[in-house]
């Protein structure tokens, strides 16, 4: 019974022992919050790194570190000799990728950061408009911390559909997907305060081929996603309309309440042509010309010029990301999922696509008028 | 040794248990990336292989229900005895004991190996194999019916995994799942048979068999529980293929706990770290069935006491599993393994019943 005991005894006090993982306590560690990647002189990474550190002494508890490296774990590891804690990425919320890198085309940096298990897929991707340092350096008195800063900014208006979303398990399903092209918003350091959106990009495969301004990218998000409240200023150019005054020569409505649903069909097989149909309702709040809101007539009048101006800016939306050849829409994806064994690849639709007839209709309703008739 | 058994009614289970057992022993590793393999033959037609695979499971179940009926009250290591005679028997029953021991490695070394890749990157395998191993036999040291409580347990417990299943339905995209039946048939039967390795496990039934109360309600749990596991499987492919886009599965090696990933609760950030510890409570009455068939097949065939086997046993696991410690090994490990385990599971039954029924015959036409 002795050794029995004797045995046990051993064998636990050994497990107990040997059984410790790598612990992680709170206060040895630096969160990394943000990462920036630019493209070095020699061909390797710039990143810079915004770490959060806990240590209740310190009068500032981020860090902003910069490195060269030629992986992105390396930038980890070299910025790891300059930090006091140890860097750890599980709380990484947001990659912002200098343009430069970007154009460059394949660089398997989204891919690598799967690989690792303690990076979240829902990490928000952004493009800087120029290097991302700079937007990462932003030092002012209203932003504490410039990682927590990008990420609520991203968060905010990426659930208001301001802009497109960008996680990166979107930015990587797209990336695989054929048929479709990822998209990513654009921060742009506004003065020497402000950081902003300043459109979204536009990529073939993982390489940047252009830029929609903010204006449109509402209208990329009216095509590929849902709108349940929202504002838009829209701009009309019809001669029906007197301007308010002198120096503005266009008639501008804005809508809030939007709601919109859309529907992309294909009707024809052999030569792809697509119809995407749009519904599309909200208040009117504000016309900018003198128009009678209670006459039924001229309220049929602003939804057809509405309807007319977004069909405009739907189509030229369309025509441009057919000359860069990149189908941000995902008409590929319902191409290869209503004509059988289209074997699709890449390649094949990439010069599909720049063929391709698009046939866009626009149902727009006024719903009610606000306040006053 | 006699071909027939009839255990004393005290460690008799209830036949629904039987519902419990099934389920909780196909469910294990097998899930956590079997989309990837059926979707390399399928493609996105790859739930239509879960489909068939799953028909051809209830098959099986009732053929295999079919053979203990004839020799009842009885198991598989009888029927063998019965079947092959003596000698024979007891050599193919050795291999039935390796077949479960094979087994217990395999669902050993991937659960390992998800959980150093995920979570503990530093930890050496010895010791998870050692304290899982101790684990397990604490469980089978407790008799069949601790075993069958762990598997209740196991079920209702890892439950609420399947609501988390929910969080990334509204990233999904129906369109990836069209045109149907765009692959043929056989790459569609390619990735059924793909679907060995996950959905192995049931002809625990084999043994388990005469330890149940009323044997005419066998067939209705047993199959109601490879109902649920099928069920399971489907809900977890469809939301897959929907989620990933075709590209991104080839590549993942965990689709399911991949999906986890995008899981985010108030209080939980990250919640799959949760859901690979707690991977372990669907494990352990795998490996506690598996080692508790192979001690089950010593006793029976040998009848021997098995107080002596069972460390044996454990120190053969826990060596193997020190041994497959790559992505490489254990990859190769595995399909080695699913092409046997094809064989031993979807095949032998039908061969067996055959056997058994042209023995059954010859019996009783000499008794005349």
């Amino acid at each position: 019974m002795r050794k029995k005991a004797c045995f046990w005894l051993w064998t636990f006090s050994i497990l107990l022992l040997c059984g410790c993982a790598e612990p992680r306590i709170l206060e040895e560690v630096g969160l990394i919050t943000t990462y920036g990647l630019d493209l070095a002189k020699n061909g390797s990474i710039l990143g810079t790194i915004v770490e959060l550190k806990i240590d209740p002494r310190a009068a500032q508890d981020v860090v902003i570190l910069e490195t060269e490296a030629f992986s992105i774990r390396g930038i980890r590891n070299n910025a790891n000799k300059k930090s006091s804690k140890r860097l750890a990425s599980g709380q990484l919320r947001v990659i912002v990728y200098g343009e430069e890198f970007l154009k460059q085309g394949n660089t398997g940096i989204a891919e690598t950061l799967t690989n690792d298990p303690s990076v979240s897929d829902l990490t928000y991707l952004a493009m800087a408009d120029g290097p991302a340092r700079e937007i990462l350096q932003v030092k002012a008195i209203h932003i504490p911390d410039i990682g927590i800063h990008l990420f609520d900014l991203i968060d905010q208006n990426t659930k208001g559909k301001v802009i497109p979303s960008a996680t990166l398990q979107e930015v990587l399903h797209n990336h695989y997907a054929v048929g479709i092209e990822p998209i990513m918003p654009i921060l742009r350091k506004e003065g020497k305060e402000g950081i902003g959106f300043s459109g979204v990009a536009l990529f073939k495969g993982s390489k940047l081929v252009g830029k929609i301004s903010t204006h449109q990218s509402f209208y990329l998000t009216l095509i590929i996603d849902k709108y349940k409240g929202g504002i838009k200023d829209i701009e009309i150019k019809s001669s029906k309309f007197k301007p308010r005054n002198r120096r503005l020569n266009k008639t501008v409505a804005s809508i809030d309440s939007l709601d919109s649903s859309s529907d992309i069909k294909l009707i024809n097989k052999e030569k792809p042509e697509f119809d995407i149909n749009i519904k599309l309702s909200g208040r009117l709040l504000e016309v900018t010309s003198k128009i009678d809101l209670g006459n039924p007539e001229s309220i049929k009048l602003i939804e057809k010029a509405i309807t007319k101006s977004m069909t405009k800016e739907i189509e030229k939306l369309i025509a441009y990301c057919q000359t860069k050849e990149t189908d941000i829409f995902g008409l590929g994806e319902i191409y290869r999922s209503s004509v059988k064994h289209s074997k699709l690849t890449d390649e094949k639709w990439y010069s599909m696509f720049k063929e391709a007839k698009v046939n866009v209709n626009v149902d727009f309703s006024v719903k009610r008028t606000g306040l006053i008739e | 040794m006699k071909a027939q058994f009839q255990p004393n009614p005290q460690s008799l289970l209830s036949t629904f248990i039987v519902f419990f057992i099934i389920h909780s022993i196909q469910v294990g590793i097998g899930i956590q990336g079997f989309q990837r393999i059926i979707f390399f033959e399928a493609k996105h037609d790859a739930w239509i292989s879960v489909i068939v695979a799953g028909l051809f499971t209830h098959i099986v179940v009732m053929i295999m229900i079919k053979t203990l009926h004839l020799y009842a009250p009885t198991d598989i290591y009888g029927i063998h005895i019965e079947v092959y005679g003596k000698w024979i028997g007891k050599i193919v029953n050795s291999i039935y004991i390796l077949y479960c021991l094979w087994l217990f490695v395999i669902v050993l070394i991937n659960y390992i190996e998800v959980m150093q890749t995920w979570v503990f990157p530093v930890v050496p395998t010895w010791l998870f194999s050692i304290s899982i191993v101790l684990l397990v036999i604490y469980g089978v040291n407790g008799g069949l019916r601790v075993i069958a409580g762990a598997c209740f347990f196991s079920f209702i417990l890892s439950i609420w995994m399947l609501g988390l299943i929910g969080f990334p339905i509204r990233f999904t995209d129906i369109h990836h799942l069209l045109p149907v039946m765009e692959s043929n048939i056989t790459s569609i039967l390619k990735g059924a048979h793909k679907m060995t390795l996950t959905i192995i496990g049931f002809e625990i039934l084999y043994v388990v068999y005469p330890f149940l109360k009323e044997r005419e309600k066998v067939t209705k749990f047993a199959q109601l529980g490879i109902a649920g596991t099928n069920l399971l499987y489907l809900i977890v492919m469809l939301i897959t293929i929907t989620y990933f886009s075709p590209g991104q599965i080839e590549n993942t090696i965990w689709p399911t706990l991949s999906l986890f990933k995008i899981v985010k609760l108030p209080f939980i950030e990250r919640t799959e770290y949760v859901a690979v510890s707690f991977w372990l409570l669907i494990i352990l009455p795998n490996l506690m069935l598996y080692l508790w068939a192979a001690l089950r097949g010593v006793r029976r065939t040998f009848e021997k006491k098995t107080k002596g086997i069972i460390w044996l046993f454990s120190f053969v696991v826990i060596l193997a599993s020190l041994f497959f410690n790559t992505r490489s090994k254990i990859n190769h490990f595995n399909d080695l393994f699913a092409s046997i385990g094809f064989y031993v599971t979807f095949c032998y039954p039908f061969i067996l019943f055959f056997l058994a029924l042209i023995k059954k015959k010859i019996t009783s036409l000499k008794e005349k």
